[in-house]
């Protein structure tokens, strides 16, 4: 006793110790997030704020990462890693910024989070476009885009085709470019997304323009601007478009337009102080393209000018245009060693960054400035422009491959998903059809067998009518016999032994008195004898109502029999007054089938003891009762039995009413009333 | 009465046909006035010859009529019964005695519609004594009549029903067991009629609400078949 007591009081401590401490990590759950969001929200501040330099940023990224890591609940955790990726992408450090995003890949993908997923594969894409990997770049937006596309973001999908349109400029697609700009252009259709659609529109600006196609890039260049309008943060855009409008008037020679152009870029006065990269390149543009048109005036101070600037924001790339620009510019003027000494700065920047047109560009000017090493510098130009040439067409080649592969793979699906569709369908076909073979067989043999049923029915009544019109006959000719034995009796016999009578009675008798009166005696015993006879045949003859008993004794015949088989009681009670002779053959057949299905149906469900059967006449009705003792049946089940529906049929066609009355175990009692005048068949008055 | 009787005897029985002629000859002795010429035939030809071909002088003046009889050969008279009604026509003057075994009450109300004989004479009535009493009767110009056919008159006599010839022809047929479908066959009616009349006759016999075999055992209580 004591025992199982501490027992349960153990367990009983055990158990609140355990609920407790499950409240304990459900409530550590909630508060944990929170103390940790708390540090990791203020490191990614921190890593935003323009106060902090670019390194301290980088280690609190790294720190709010690590935080991050040890977060329990995956939602949140992928949220921090991407933002954090995110910071590390404006910081330009690609390397942390991918590992951060396979890191928050896989659990994503370990969590279904598609929308995270795709969010990878963006940060991918923006990777590899950050380190040129354009073909990577370009494969990994296009997943993104799939990505986005089945979480119906119509927003993000048209910013993954906008961003594969880029890569596939930059890599000299421009067919494919074209396509995804306007897939972009289409997707942006239904939604007010302006900047993305401004950017489209620029950057099909930029494609027409590489193409020499000019109409339709200052077509769209226009209809950029026109965009700017209606956008409320409309920062640099608006200077940006025209530089690039500037540059296609450039191609197109039209010199003036592209100054005009840049002027009105230049109109705006913040540009010197909030954007100066911008403000020097438009400055170079402009003072070049006033070289272009002919200009000499002026030109090397804003060349300088603009080189100042960009010397002073340590903008490499922009050194060496401007060493381009001011090299072709010493050329025209004949200054070919300022030429050459710019063109070989211009040169070594462009081979530092990788700029191959800039390369390109360089050479072709050093070759005219510097003439002596012009055939050394052609060489390298064929050299480099042909491995370009060669890079590029490799580059085509891969795009087009992944394109052929993805559309491959989109075949396949298609081809697939088709295939399983008709395998689906077929397969559905192929089991309605046999179904309905199922079905169709099942009710054709259904059908048979009732058919056969009804058949053998009524070959039953065949046989039986025959029966009673056998039995009728074998009456009959009974009958005949009886009438003819009756009229020989009554012709020969009969008259015979009068006229011997009579005869008799003229001879004269001699004798004595006794014998005479013994004569007298005989004589009458004659007559007597006569008179017997006469009855005899009368009675032979006599077609007494009631002899006829043919249909009674069918039936008693019946009942005999199927309590035999039955093995029950009957009993078969008449109205000897009823003159079946009279009754038409039809009635006969009609109620004796049905009386017989009744029987059977005793014999078959029943299961009694007993059973009467009954003929009466109650005023103007025949009525005929058919009662056994058995199990009984449900009536609403059995409405449908063919048996029943026959009887009642037949009943029908006798114009006889019949009434079926039964409960379970309470036996059954069929009745069939038929009003006398039918029954006799008298018309109706 | 003519001086000589001329007497003819229609039977087929030959016996039957001698026991009349010794009947008469049993008159002729008791009454030795009379003079009689006996002639026989055997059957309804021979009588229907008979009947028609006698010499013109008046004819017969007694005839024995058996009702059964062989029909003649050109089936035009089937029994006694239409013969009857042949003398009746050709010797108005003659005088029939009936003489049959049938004793069913329809039979002998029709014979007694068709012919009207003097005598009717059940056979198996009668005996030797009756018969000579008989013939004596009629040739004096009376009436003879055996039991039965006295009975039937006597409850004819009775009863307040009356029905014609085809009612008792529908009874008649019914009672000896002809279906109703058949009926038409033998009554000049239709079904409908036929049904008709049976109602009414029901109602004549009071048994309204029964059968046929009700009807039918009434009609023979009473005579009728």
């Amino acid at each position: 006793m004591i025992i199982i007591k501490d027992y349960f009081i153990l367990i009983y401590a055990l158990f609140i110790c355990l609920i407790f401490s499950c409240n304990k990590n459900r409530s550590t759950d909630v508060l944990n997030p929170c103390y940790e969001c708390k540090k990791i929200d203020s490191l990614i501040n921190l890593a935003k704020s323009d106060e902090v330099s670019t390194l301290i940023k980088i280690e609190n990224l790294d720190k709010a990462s690590e935080l991050s890591n040890s977060i329990l609940i995956d939602s949140l955790k992928i949220n921090y890693l991407f933002e954090i990726s995110n910071q590390f992408y404006k910081l330009k450090d690609y390397s942390k910024f991918r590992n951060i995003s396979t890191d928050f890949l896989k659990i994503s993908a370990d969590n279904g989070d598609s929308a995270r997923i795709a969010d990878y594969y963006w940060n991918m894409g923006a990777y590899f476009s950050a380190i040129e990997v354009l073909d990577s770049a370009y494969y990994n937006f296009g997943k993104a885009k799939i990505f986005f596309k089945n979480l119906d973001h119509q927003y993000y999908t048209a910013k993954m085709e906008y961003n594969m349109a880029y890569v596939l400029r930059r890599s000299k697609n421009y067919i494919e470019s074209e396509t995804f700009a306007f897939r972009s252009i289409a997707n942006l259709n239904s939604i007010d997304k302006k900047l993305l659609l401004y950017r489209c529109y620029n950057h099909l600006g930029l494609l027409y323009n590489d193409l020499d196609q000019f109409e339709l890039s200052i077509e769209y260049h226009l209809m950029a601007m026109d965009l700017l309008k209606e956008l409320p943060k409309k920062r640099i855009y608006l200077e940006r478009s025209l530089n690039n409008l500037s540059l296609v008037y450039q191609k197109q020679k039209q010199y003036d337009k592209a100054i005009a152009a840049l002027d009105e870029a230049l109109s705006n006065e913040n540009l010197a102080i909030k954007h100066p990269n911008l403000y020097a390149k438009l400055i170079d543009n402009r003072t070049y393209n006033r070289f272009l048109n002919g200009e000499i005036e002026g030109l090397t101070e804003d060349f300088n000018q603009a080189l100042h600037i960009r010397d002073s924001l340590g903008n490499e790339a922009g050194i060496g245009i401007s060493n381009l620009h001011l090299s072709e510019f010493n050329l025209s003027q004949g200054d070919s060693s300022s030429a050459s000494e710019q063109a070989l700065r211009a040169n070594k920047i462009a081979v530092k960054l990788g700029l191959n047109r800039d390369i390109l560009n360089s050479l072709t000017l050093l070759s005219k400035a510097d003439p002596i090493h012009a055939t050394i510098y052609m060489d390298e130009y064929i050299k480099l422009n042909d491995s370009l040439l060669l890079e590029e067409r490799k580059v085509r080649d891969k795009f087009a491959r992944i394109q052929f592969e993805t559309e491959g793979y989109i075949a396949a699906n298609k081809d697939l998903k088709k295939k399983n569709v008709w395998i689906s369908f077929a397969s559905l076909l192929a089991l309605l059809s046999v179904s309905l073979f199922f079905f169709a067989y099942r009710q054709k043999s259904k059908n048979r067998t009732l058919l056969l049923e009804q058949q053998q029915q009524q070959t039953n009544e065949e046989i039986y009518d025959l029966m009673l019109k056998q039995q009728n006959k074998e009456e009959e000719g009974r009958i005949q016999e009886r009438i003819r034995i009756s009229e020989e009796l009554h012709d020969g016999a009969l008259a015979r032994l009068f006229s011997v009578r009579i005869s008799l009675g003229f001879l004269t008798v001699k004798g004595k008195k006794e014998e005479q009166q013994r004569f007298n005696v005989l004589m009458k015993e004659l007559q007597s004898v006569e008179k017997e006879v006469r009855n005899l045949s009368h009675a032979l003859k006599k077609d007494d109502l009631s002899s006829k008993k043919d249909f009674p004794k069918l039936l008693s015949k019946l009942m005999e029999e199927q309590s035999d088989i039955g093995k029950f009681a009957y009993s078969f009670k008449q109205d000897t007054s009823i003159a079946w002779h009279q009754v038409d053959e039809k009635i006969k057949i009609n109620l004796f089938r049905i009386i017989q299905e009744a029987v059977c149906n005793i014999l078959k469900y029943a299961s009694c003891q007993r059973v009467e059967l009954s003929i009466k006449r109650r005023e103007q009705l025949v009525e005929i009762n058919i009662v056994d003792d058995g199990i009984g049946f449900d009536t609403n089940k059995k409405s449908k039995g063919i048996g029943i529906k026959n009887m009642k049929s037949r009943a029908r066609s006798i114009d006889a009413k019949i009434d079926i009355s039964t409960a379970s175990q309470q036996g059954t009692k069929i009745k069939i009333s038929i009003p006398t005048k039918i029954f006799y068949h008298e018309p109706k008055t | 009465m003519n001086p000589r009787h001329k007497v003819l005897i229609i039977d087929d029985h030959p016996l039957i046909c001698d026991s009349y002629r010794d009947a008469l000859q049993t008159v002729m002795n008791r009454n030795g006035n009379v003079q009689m010429k006996i002639e026989t035939a055997g059957n309804c030809d021979i009588a229907k010859d008979k009947i028609l071909n006698t010499n013109a002088k008046g004819g017969w003046d007694l005839v024995f009529l058996d009702i059964r009889l062989p029909p003649s050969k050109d089936r035009r008279i089937l029994s006694g019964e239409d013969l009857g009604e042949m003398i009746r026509q050709h010797h108005p003057l003659a005088k029939i005695i009936v003489a049959t075994t049938f004793n069913d009450n329809y039979r002998i109300q029709n014979i007694f519609q068709s012919i009207d004989p003097e005598g009717f004479l059940i056979k198996n009535d009668m005996d030797t004594p009756e018969l000579v009493e008989a013939i004596l009767k009629i040739m004096q110009g009376g009436l003879h009549y055996t039991s039965t056919v006295a009975n039937l008159l006597r409850k004819k006599m009775n009863t307040n029903i009356n029905i014609d010839k085809t009612d008792r022809q529908i009874l008649y047929e019914i009672s000896i067991g002809t279906k109703m479908k058949d009926l038409p066959n033998f009554v000049p009616l239709s079904i409908a009629g036929i049904e008709k009349r049976k109602r009414i006759l029901k109602r004549i016999f009071d048994v309204e609400d029964q059968g046929d075999k009700a009807l039918i055992l009434k009609a023979r209580e009473l005579g009728f078949i």
